[in-house]
C-alpha cells in the first residue's frame, strides 16, 4: 500500500493546474525542437534549461522531464520520416521505420513509435515507483568486469541484428570499436590518433557522426536516384492508423521491448540506446519472416521504439535514487536539481517526498500529454513527405548544421559530420549496414575502458572474468549467441551452395 | 588589502563614470558571453550560472553562460584565448587546462596559461575530500596511511582521469606520507562513484560537491581533507597537515581570464562584478554547503601571481610524479 500512498502524493503534486501546465509546455517545446533533425535531448534540454531557472523546483524538474520525453519523442519523428536517428537509441527506428514510410506507411510507423512509447511508459513508471530501490541495486553489481562482459554480449548482438553476412557485420563492428580508440587513452593521457586535433581528445563525437553517415549520406543518395523534384515516399500513401493486423503485430515486440527496456535502462551508460538494439536483435531472431526486418517490419519499430522509452525512464533510477547521472541527458538534470538547492542523492525520497513522487507521477502525464500532442500530428508530419525535395534537403541539412553545432557550440563538429557523410556514401554504394558500426562505436570506450580496469583492479589476472558470476553467466550467453549466429549462417551459406 | 583594492576600483569606477566621452568608458554596451570549458550541469557550469545573475546587474549586460566542453576543459580555454581582446569574451579558467594541463602536456597546447590572457578575478578555491568505501578496514586519514604502509599498492583509488587535481592529491598524498596505492582513472566521474560505493575501488579524492549526497545517505566515509584547515561542513574531518603531512596539501582553485591585451578599464570592471557577485547571498551559501572558498581578495593586481604559484605547484607534483606525456 506503500506504492500507491506514495503515487498518490506524486498524484497530488502534477495535478495543479501549474505542473499540469509545464508539463505540457515542456511536451510540446520538447516536441517541436525535438524533431527537428539534429536535435536530440541533450541539446534540446541544453537550450532549454535556462527557462526552468525561475521555477519552483518540482514544477521545474517536471518541465524538463517534459522536455525530455518530447525530444526523445521528436527524435523518433524525424528518425522514421528523414532517417535521422538525433541520438545512439534511435538508430534502431530509422532502420525500419524509414523503410516504412518510404512504402507510403508512415502514418503507421508514427503510430506505432506513440503507442509503443505510451505503453512502455505506463510500464516503466509503475516499475520505477514499486521496483527503484531494487533495481538501483542492481545498477550496484555491475562492477568493471560485469560491464566489460555486457559490452561484449552488446557487441555480439550487433552482429546479429545486421542483415548483411556474418564477416561483413564483424567488420563493421570492428571499425566501429577502432575507431573509438581516437581520443585520450584512460590510463596514461597519451593521445591516440588525434594528430594534435584538440577537439579529438575525447573522441569522436557521436551526433555528428550519424548525421553524417545517416542523414547525409542518404540526402545524396536521394538526389541522385531521383533527382529533387518530388517527395520522399516511393510508394502510394495508405492508411495513416496501424490496422488490426498491424496492432496484433506490434502487441508482443511492444511487450518484450518494455520489459528489456526497463531491465537494461537502469544500466548507468547507454542503457537506452543497447535496450533498444537488444529489443531489434531479439525481435529479428524471434520473427517467422526475419528477411523482412531492414524493408520496413513494423515489430522493428514496435519493440526498439518500446525499449529505449522504457530505458529513457528507467535511467531515472540511478539518478533519483544514488544521485548517478547514467548519461549526459540525466548529468543536466543533476545541473538542474543543484540550481534549485536540491542535492540529488539517495536523501532526496525521503527529503523532499513530494518532488521525488511527483516527478515519477509526472512521467506518466507527460507519456500521456505525448500521445495527445502527437497523434494529431501524425498527419502532418506525413505531409512533409510530400514536399517536393529540393526545398526538403536543404532545410534538413541546415537544422542539422545548427544541432550539431549546439552540441557543443563548436563548428568542428559539423566538418566531422561533412567528413562522415563521405564515409556513409561509401557505405550505402558498398551495400555495407552501418548500424553494427555505431554500436561499436558507443559501445567500444566502454569495452575497452571496462576491460583495462579491471586488469589493473586484478593486477593482471584475467580469470576474474569467470570468477564473478554475474559476468561468467553474461559471458556465456555470449558464447551462445555466438553458435546461435554462427550455425544458422553456415548452413545458410551450405543451402546457397547446394542451390547453385 | 582588499580593502584598499576596493576602494582603488571605487575611484576607478566613479573616474570612469564621470567621463563618458571616452569610448571604452561605455563598456559593457551589448551581452558579454562567459565561455564555461565544460559541459553544462556540472560544479564549474553551477557555479557560472549562479554568479551570472549577480553579476548581470552589476554590468547593466547580460552575462550569458555558453559552455564549451571538450578535452578537460581545452577546447573552450583555446577558443577564448583567440577571441577578440573586447571584454565580451571572457573565460572560466581552472586548475585543469590553466596549471595541469600546461604541465601534462608540455608544449602540446595552442595557448600559454600566463601569455595569452589577461587574468581578471580568483573565484574559488577547494580541497579534495578523502573518502573511503563505508566496508574499508580504515575510518580516519592516519589509519588509512598505516593500513597501506602495511599493505603497500593493495588500496585502489580512483580519480575523473589522468591528471586531474583529484588524481595529483592522491598522488601527492603518496609521496608525502610514503606510502604505496594503486591509481584506477576513469573517464566518466559517475562510473567512479559507484564502484567506490560498492568497494571495487577504496578511496577517492573528490570535491565535496560530488560526494556530499553519498556522504549524508552513508555510502561513503570521510577519512579527512586535503586542506590544511578544517572545513566547516565537515568538522570531523582530519586535515592532512593535521595527520603530519602538509607535502600533501592540496587544491584546485578557479577564476576570470579575458584573452590578453583587453583594456585595463574593462578588466577592473568584469572584476568589481565577479567580486560582487561572490558577496551575493545564494553564491555564498552554495559555496558554503560545498565546502569551496571564494577568492574575492584575488583580484587584478593578485590574480598572476597565483596563477604562477598554483602553476608551479602542479608542474612540481607532474615532474615528481613522472606523469608528464612524451
Amino acid at each position: 500500500m506503500d506504492l500507491l500512498s506514495n503515487l498518490s502524493v506524486g498524484f497530488t503534486t502534477v495535478f495543479t493546474p501549474d505542473n499540469l501546465a509545464y508539463a505540457f509546455l515542456g511536451c510540446l517545446l520538447g516536441t517541436l525542437i525535438g524533431v527537428l533533425p539534429g536535435l536530440g535531448p541533450l541539446a534540446t534540454i541544453a537550450m532549454l534549461l535556462p527557462m526552468t531557472y525561475n521555477l519552483a523546483p518540482d514544477s521545474a524538474l517536471i518541465m524538463l522531464a517534459g522536455i525530455y520525453y518530447g525530444a526523445q519523442y521528436g527524435g523518433s519523428t524525424t528518425a522514421i520520416i528523414v532517417n535521422l536517428p538525433g541520438e545512439s537509441s534511435s538508430i534502431m527506428t530509422a532502420v525500419d521505420g524509414h523503410q516504412m514510410a518510404r512504402r507510403g506507411r508512415a502514418g503507421v510507423a508514427l503510430a506505432t513509435a506513440a503507442i509503443g512509447s505510451f505503453f512502455a511508459g505506463c510500464v516503466a513508471t509503475l516499475a520505477i515507483a514499486a521496483l527503484a530501490k531494487p533495481l538501483a541495486e542492481v545498477a550496484l553489481q555491475f562492477g568493471p568486469k560485469e560491464y566489460f562482459s555486457l559490452m561484449v554480449l552488446g557487441l555480439l548482438l550487433a552482429i546479429v541484428i545486421s542483415a548483411d553476412s556474418l564477416l561483413e557485420s564483424l567488420g563493421m563492428v570492428l571499425v566501429g570499436v577502432l575507431w573509438s580508440l581516437i581520443g585520450t587513452d584512460v590510463n596514461s593521457g597519451t593521445q591516440r590518433f588525434t594528430f594534435g586535433v584538440t577537439q579529438l581528445f575525447d573522441g569522436l563525437d557521436f551526433v555528428p557522426l550519424t548525421m553524417g553517415i545517416f542523414g547525409f549520406a542518404e540526402i545524396v543518395r536521394n538526389l541522385q536516384q531521383h533527382g529533387a523534384g518530388q517527395g520522399l515516399t516511393v510508394e502510394k500513401l495508405t492508411s495513416l492508423f496501424p490496422t488490426r493486423a498491424d496492432f496484433r503485430r506490434m502487441a508482443a515486440p511492444i511487450a518484450r521491448g518494455t520489459f528489456i527496456g526497463t531491465i537494461l535502462g537502469v544500466l548507468p551508460g547507454g542503457g537506452a540506446a543497447l535496450a533498444s538494439f537488444t529489443s531489434y536483435s531479439v525481435e529479428k531472431k524471434l520473427s517467422s519472416n526475419p528477411t523482412s526486418f531492414g524493408q520496413g517490419a513494423i515489430e522493428g519499430v514496435a519493440g526498439p521504439e518500446s525499449a529505449n522509452n522504457a530505458g529513457a525512464q528507467t535511467s531515472f533510477i540511478p539518478l533519483l535514487t544514488l544521485g548517478l547521472p547514467a548519461n549526459a541527458v540525466m548529468a543536466l538534470m543533476v545541473g538542474a536539481m543543484t540550481i534549485h538547492n536540491i542535492q540529488p542523492g539517495p536523501q532526496v525520497m525521503t527529503a523532499n517526498p513530494s518532488l521525488f513522487w511527483g516527478v515519477i507521477a509526472s512521467m506518466w502525464v507527460g507519456n500521456m500529454m505525448l500521445v495527445i500532442l502527437n497523434l494529431p500530428l501524425v498527419g502532418l508530419w506525413v505531409k512533409l513527405l510530400n514536399i517536393p525535395y529540393r526545398f526538403l534537403y536543404p532545410a534538413i541539412m541546415m537544422f542539422c548544421c545548427i544541432g550539431v553545432y549546439s552540441l557543443k557550440n563548436s563548428t568542428f563538429e559539423i566538418y566531422e559530420a561533412a567528413i562522415m557523410c563521405i564515409v556513409g556514401y561509401a557505405f550505402l554504394m558498398l551495400r555495407l549496414s552501418p548500424a553494427p558500426l555505431l554500436l561499436g562505436l558507443v559501445l567500444g570506450p566502454q569495452l575497452e575502458e571496462t576491460f583495462r580496469r579491471t586488469m589493473l583492479l586484478s593486477r593482471g589476472d584475467a580469470t576474474v572474468f569467470f570468477s564473478s558470476p554475474l559476468s561468467a553467466v553474461l559471458l556465456a550467453i555470449a558464447f551462445c549467441a555466438v553458435i546461435a549466429i554462427a550455425v544458422p549462417s553456415i548452413r545458410g551459406r551450405r543451402d546457397k551452395a547446394l542451390q547453385e | 588589502m582588499s580593502k584598499y583594492a576596493v576602494t582603488m576600483l571605487g575611484i576607478a569606477t566613479s573616474l570612469t563614470m564621470a567621463v563618458p566621452a571616452f569610448a571604452q568608458t561605455a563598456y559593457p554596451t551589448r551581452p558579454i558571453t562567459w565561455v564555461v570549458p565544460f559541459a553544462a550541469g556540472g560544479v564549474t557550469d553551477t557555479v557560472a550560472r549562479k554568479m551570472a545573475g549577480p553579476m548581470s546587474k552589476v554590468l547593466g549586460q547580460t552575462v550569458v553562460v555558453e559552455n564549451k566542453p571538450g578535452a578537460g576543459g581545452v577546447v573552450g580555454t583555446e577558443a577564448v584565448a583567440s577571441a577578440k581582446n573586447d571584454g565580451y569574451t571572457v573565460l572560466y579558467t581552472s586548475s585543469g587546462p590553466m596549471s595541469i594541463l600546461p604541465a601534462l602536456q608540455a608544449g602540446k597546447l595552442s595557448y600559454d596559461p600566463v601569455k595569452s590572457f589577461t587574468h581578471v578575478q580568483g573565484l574559488s578555491v577547494a580541497n579534495q575530500m578523502i573518502v573511503a568505501t563505508p566496508s574499508a578496514p580504515f575510518s580516519t586519514l592516519p589509519e588509512l596511511i598505516a593500513y597501506a604502509k602495511e599493505n603497500p599498492n593493495q588500496i585502489n583509488y580512483g580519480s575523473p582521469g589522468v591528471g586531474t587535481a583529484q588524481h595529483l592529491a592522491g598522488e601527492l598524498l603518496q609521496s608525502a606520507a610514503g606510502i604505496k596505492m594503486t591509481h584506477i582513472p576513469y573517464k566518466a566521474g559517475s562510473n567512479q562513484m559507484v564502484d567506490l560505493m560498492s568497494g571495487v575501488i577504496q578511496v577517492s579524492f573528490e570535491y565535496s560537491s560530488v560526494v556530499a549526497p553519498y556522504v549524508s545517505g552513508g555510502k561513503m566515509k570521510v577519512l579527512g581533507t586535503t586542506g590544511s584547515k578544517r572545513a566547516s561542513a565537515y568538522p570531523n574531518a582530519v586535515t592532512v597537515v593535521e595527520a603530519g603531512h602538509p607535502g600533501a596539501e592540496n587544491a584546485g582553485w578557479s577564476g576570470i581570464a579575458v584573452p590578453a591585451g583587453t583594456p585595463s578599464e574593462v578588466v577592473e570592471k568584469i572584476a568589481a562584478a565577479a567580486q560582487a557577485a561572490l558577496k551575493d547571498p545564494a553564491v555564498a551559501e552554495y559555496f558554503e554547503s560545498n565546502a569551496i572558498l571564494p577568492l574575492p581578495e584575488v583580484g587584478p593586481a593578485q590574480i598572476n601571481e597565483f596563477v604562477a604559484s598554483e602553476s608551479a605547484k602542479f608542474k612540481a607534483v607532474v615532474e615528481r610524479a613522472g606523469l608528464a606525456v612524451k
